[in-house]
């Protein structure tokens, strides 16, 4: 495989690999505790 | 179809400040704060201005580490813009870069540094951002930021919370002290906080090297003449590492090569050319 092939299936691991982040995140009520930390401020 | 994408690449090169300043709006715009604050901020933005619209992901992080909670949705829209772009909001995003471009124009002698010691942003990052929250439950990085005195700390005791001033103390006199070591370094050495010292950028740092918009260099054609590092804010020679983790991905380097030789090169531009997608008849 060449490096510019590995990199680009890296690449969409790391996109895949983030977007799970962040809907497990929003799933456990993140977004909300960001919200009231920045409102508060 | 290769050169319409160079000459757009060209373009959006030259239009760069625009984005900034659009950006910097955008992101201080009030309208939407109700709402839009919940989203941690592509850039590196102090959520207590109080135009802010967007949440500061480092103050964000500081927040659940105090909170023994792991900040996974902060994690991973820092994350994707990374993926995505590398440093590049470093580069076309931020408040605070725009900042210090604009400082380094004031007509005073420069001092040009290296690009060693860069390592120290990412003490500030493990140190003042996960570890010393985590222990005692105070955003310590917020307490001193620069950016946070000059967006947040100045405007809420002149306009928002005037009754506030009575609280005044050591800890004010402190960060207006290294606001004002922070612009005056601004004015001689260019992007002094986003080489040593941005704990955001030096977590978008490592997704230089796998980032889906990267800039390449034609060994054949460049002439190692450094023309790219005297355009470049982070003091950077593309022919000797143009993935480096202290490029901010301004393109500056792409406008001034004299013989072209630098070019943005998406990450599935050669997958598209090898699986002739990317072919124009």
């Amino acid at each position: 495989m060449s490096r510019e092939r590995r990199l680009v299936w890296f690449n969409r691991a790391l996109i895949a690999l983030m977007v799970a982040l962040i809907v497990t995140g929003l799933l456990l009520g993140d977004w909300i505790h960001v919200l009231r930390n920045a409102v508060l401020l | 179809m290769e050169r319409l994408t160079s000459r757009f690449w060209l373009w959006l090169a030259g239009r760069r400040r625009w984005v900034q300043v659009a950006s910097t709006l955008l992101i201080n715009s009030y309208v939407t704060q109700n709402v839009t604050k919940g989203i941690p901020c592509p850039a590196f933005n102090c959520y207590a201005c109080p135009a802010a619209s967007f949440a500061c992901p480092i103050g964000t992080i500081q927040h659940f580490m105090g909170r023994r909670r792991a900040p996974l949705y902060v994690l991973g829209i820092v994350g994707l813009v990374g993926a995505l772009i590398g440093r590049g909001s470093c580069g076309w995003l931020c408040p605070f870069g725009l900042l210090q471009d604009l400082m380094y124009k004031i007509p005073v002698p420069k001092l040009r540094l290296r690009n060693r010691f860069n390592w120290t942003r990412y003490v500030f990052l493990a140190v003042l951002v996960v570890i010393v929250p985590f222990l005692v439950s105070e955003p310590w990085f917020c307490k001193l930021c620069p950016a946070g005195t000059l967006e947040g700390g100045i405007p809420v005791l002149l306009f928002e919370q005037p009754s506030l001033r009575v609280q005044i103390g050591l800890l004010f006199w402190v960060k207006i002290a290294i606001l004002v070591v922070f612009l005056g370094w601004m004015s001689v050495t260019r992007r002094p906080f986003c080489r040593w010292v941005c704990p955001l950028g030096a977590m978008w740092s490592p997704f230089n090297r796998a980032s889906t918009i990267r800039l390449s260099v034609d060994e054949t054609t460049c002439l190692e003449c450094d023309h790219c590092q005297q355009v470049c804010p982070m003091n950077l020679k593309a022919h000797e590492g143009i993935d480096s983790s202290v490029c901010i991905r301004c393109m500056a380097c792409v406008e001034a090569c004299p013989v072209g030789a630098i070019s943005v090169h998406p990450l599935y531009w050669d997958l598209a050319a090898e699986t002739g997608a990317g072919r124009v008849e």
